[in-house]
């Protein structure tokens, strides 16, 4: 299986929930998690059961642990963000004191806006030693990374190509070529996607899919197509036709019609892909709770994490 | 709702803004917000371009904008919105085309033009340079509004994980400009020194060493490339600003009913607030429909009648109403706190579709709904 999984999705998908819910079904199978989120937006320490505060810092917290048959499972989450990971990587390079200054000084900004693509790649970098670190001998078995918003995730994948072709020599230079062969190597590292089933995000979806397998050469975890409402008994009552007027057909209606639309959206997006695509149920409220990511974890369980295993 | 809280409604904000920006987090229906506020002010007789800045491909088809990226505002065929002296154009920004543009207008001549256009690392700044995509969307709203074929210029802001990128955005490129590192890569050559030289300073080797001593040399060379125009260039930052603060701008602040959108919102009035930018209309995307007055509660009560009935089919429909007016209650306890927060100005409230959004049919009908009820 892979040891690094980024989630990636337009905005509005649900694809914090989706990470918290693969980081809980993988814990709950005994592995030792490390979720990474790239944007620190706050909501994720929430939903993997944690206080709002916590993850919110480069090394940061554990969250859950004790999960699983022999409580092995555990996840820790932090937040990294460029200009820790350049501090990071000065300090490996034996300048912490002058990254100090750098970050004080307000130049690392600069220096992300001189050197596009840099910010991205000091990330990815930091994220490859983690994924060297994975195993039965290091701190985690399994790195799950809340990704940017779906057009962001192109240019996150795109940028250390990019990278090594713009920059002719050095260690920037070796560390994209370095990062790019992760991202295109399937036994460390997989994009799951997470769409909803309405048509203009099942459309991007597959145009996202197409360009990191075509394009930049990743390979793809199951899909998730998250939201997913069915109620074969209710489009049964309708198609039967015999609805007592008023508000009980009116919402029986919509509720069949938007149940159509899902399955179509489902039905085009599994005829279209070669990944294979999972479905999580739609639950009825305005917001998730660590309660609601434990259902979800259990849809996912023996889907994703079981299918990951299997290669 | 939107009347008892303002004389005028959202109709007062399409008949006399300027400008108006649409604002929210990613997934709420910013872009078919702007839509159906543009078709709209169009029906109601102005002269209105919509600018858009990453539209879904069925929805770029709707308004006629497939094929055309050249970075300018296409008319929409009036007959597809039922009226053929509707005046609607519609344009997807084209950031880079945007920033080279700006580099002609301002460089002395040619050559300059040149030299910079050509510069590897303009090349990747005028793409990728956090904030460059919100400046390009302000410069690009700032040449509309002055563009006399158009009395109302409406804008989808780029996703940012920052509400405010966009109002900020001419800043921060001043702020980049004012750098000091901009000036320490600048300085030498008005001072008479060699480039060299700069390269040789401490922290500009050690930048060097970071990204790469080439890049560091396309960035030099790019800000002295660059010199002389930066004064053109920062007071058009200026008056983009100002344009993006005065009166006739209003700003329109989208959510979906969902907790996480909300608290964006929240947060976004909030800012607003702080930078003393009214909020001009809040708008309530994709709230389920309500399915009568009932609550969900009496809905499960007359569920369970039935099952006591041993009517099997009518429990289920009350199941499924209560299911969805459950979905509704929530939908209304998630939205209130930032209906609250944007105090007096109008709300409106936008029906969820069986199907999303996507061709001009659809975005008629969000129009209708948006100015319902005035």
């Amino acid at each position: 299986m892979s040891r690094l999984l980024v989630v990636a999705g337009k905005g509005g998908v649900g694809k914090t929930t989706v990470t918290a819910a693969l980081a809980r079904a993988s814990a709950d199978r005994g592995m030792r998690v490390l979720v990474v989120s790239l944007d620190g937006r706050p909501g994720l320490a929430t939903l993997l059961g944690g206080h709002p505060d916590a993850g919110a810092t480069y090394d940061g917290d554990v969250v859950a642990a004790g999960l699983g048959p022999d409580q092995r499972g555990s996840i820790h989450l932090r937040t990294i963000s460029a200009s820790e990971a350049l501090q990071d990587y000065l300090a490996t390079q034996g300048l912490a004191r002058l990254a100090k200054r750098l970050v004080s000084t307000g130049v690392v900004d600069v220096v992300a806006s001189a050197a596009p693509g840099i910010d991205d790649l000091l990330v990815l970098g930091k994220i490859k030693h983690l994924v060297s670190l994975t195993g039965p001998d290091g701190p985690h078995d399994l790195i799950i990374a809340d990704g940017p918003a779906a057009g962001h995730a192109l240019s996150l994948f795109r940028s250390p190509a990019a990278m090594a072709e713009t920059v002719r020599g050095g260690p920037i230079r070796s560390q994209a070529i370095e990062v790019d062969q992760m991202l295109r190597d399937p036994s460390r590292c997989r994009v799951v996607l997470v769409t909803l089933p309405e048509s203009t995000p099942v459309s991007e979806t597959l145009e996202t899919a197409a360009v990191l397998t075509a394009e930049i050469g990743t390979t793809l975890a199951p899909m998730v197509v998250n939201g997913f409402d069915s109620s074969p008994e209710i489009d049964q009552l309708v198609s039967n036709g015999r609805l007592p007027e008023g508000n009980l057909a009116e919402a029986a209606r919509f509720r069949s019609r938007r149940c159509a639309v899902h399955r179509r959206e489902l039905d085009r997006l599994t005829a279209t892909t070669d990944a294979a695509v999972l479905t999580l149920p739609h639950l009825a409220k305005a917001g998730l709770d660590s309660a609601d990511v434990r259902t979800l974890a259990e849809a996912l369980a023996g889907s994703v994490v079981d299918r990951e295993a299997e290669d | 709702m939107a009347s008892r809280r303002s004389k005028t409604g959202v109709v007062g904000l399409i008949d006399s803004a300027s400008v108006v920006v649409c604002c929210g987090s990613g997934g709420v229906g910013k872009t078919t917000t702007a839509a159906a506020i543009a078709v709209e002010a169009a029906r109601r007789g102005r002269r209105v371009v919509v600018v858009t800045i990453d539209p879904a491909k069925r929805l770029a088809d709707a308004l006629g904008l497939s094929g055309h990226l050249d970075n300018e505002p296409r008319a929409v065929d009036g007959k597809l919105l039922g009226d053929s002296d509707i005046e609607l154009w519609a344009m997807m920004l084209d950031a880079r085309a945007t920033f080279d543009a700006v580099v002609r207008r301002h460089a002395r001549d040619e050559a300059q033009v040149g030299r910079i256009l050509d510069n590897a690392f303009y090349r990747n700044v005028a793409s990728r340079l956090s904030g460059s995509q919100e400046y390009m969307a302000a410069e690009k709203l700032y040449e509309l509004h002055n563009d006399e074929r158009f009395d109302l210029v409406v804008v989808d802001t780029p996703p940012s994980r920052e509400a405010l990128d966009f109002l900020d955005a001419p800043q921060k490129l001043m702020n980049f400009l004012d750098h000091r590192v901009y000036r320490w890569l600048v300085a030498p050559t008005r001072g008479g020194l060699k480039v060299l030289n700069v390269a040789a300073q401490p922290i500009i080797r050690t930048i060097g060493r970071v990204i790469g001593a080439d890049v560091l040399a396309d960035a030099i060379t790019f800000f002295r490339a660059f010199e002389g125009i930066e004064s053109g260039f920062r007071e058009r930052a200026r008056a983009v600003q100002t344009l993006l603060r005065s009166r006739s701008t209003r700003y329109v602040v989208v959510a979906s009913p969902r907790r996480d959108t909300v608290e964006e919102a929240l947060y976004f009035v909030g800012q607003l607030g702080r930078e003393g930018v009214d909020v001009g209309a809040l708008v309530l995307n994709r709230l389920l429909p309500e399915f009568g007055r009932g609550s969900s509660a009496s809905a499960r009560t007359a569920a369970r009648k039935a099952i006591r009935e041993g009517n099997e089919e009518m429990a289920a429909l009350h199941r499924n109403l209560a299911d969805l007016r459950a979905m509704s209650e929530a939908e209304a306890a998630a939205v209130e706190p930032v209906v609250a927060a944007v105090a007096d100005a109008p709300v409106v409230r936008l029906r969820q579709r069986p199907e999303d959004v996507h061709d001009l049919v659809a975005i008629l009908s969000l129009a209708d709904e948006l100015v319902a009820g005035h």
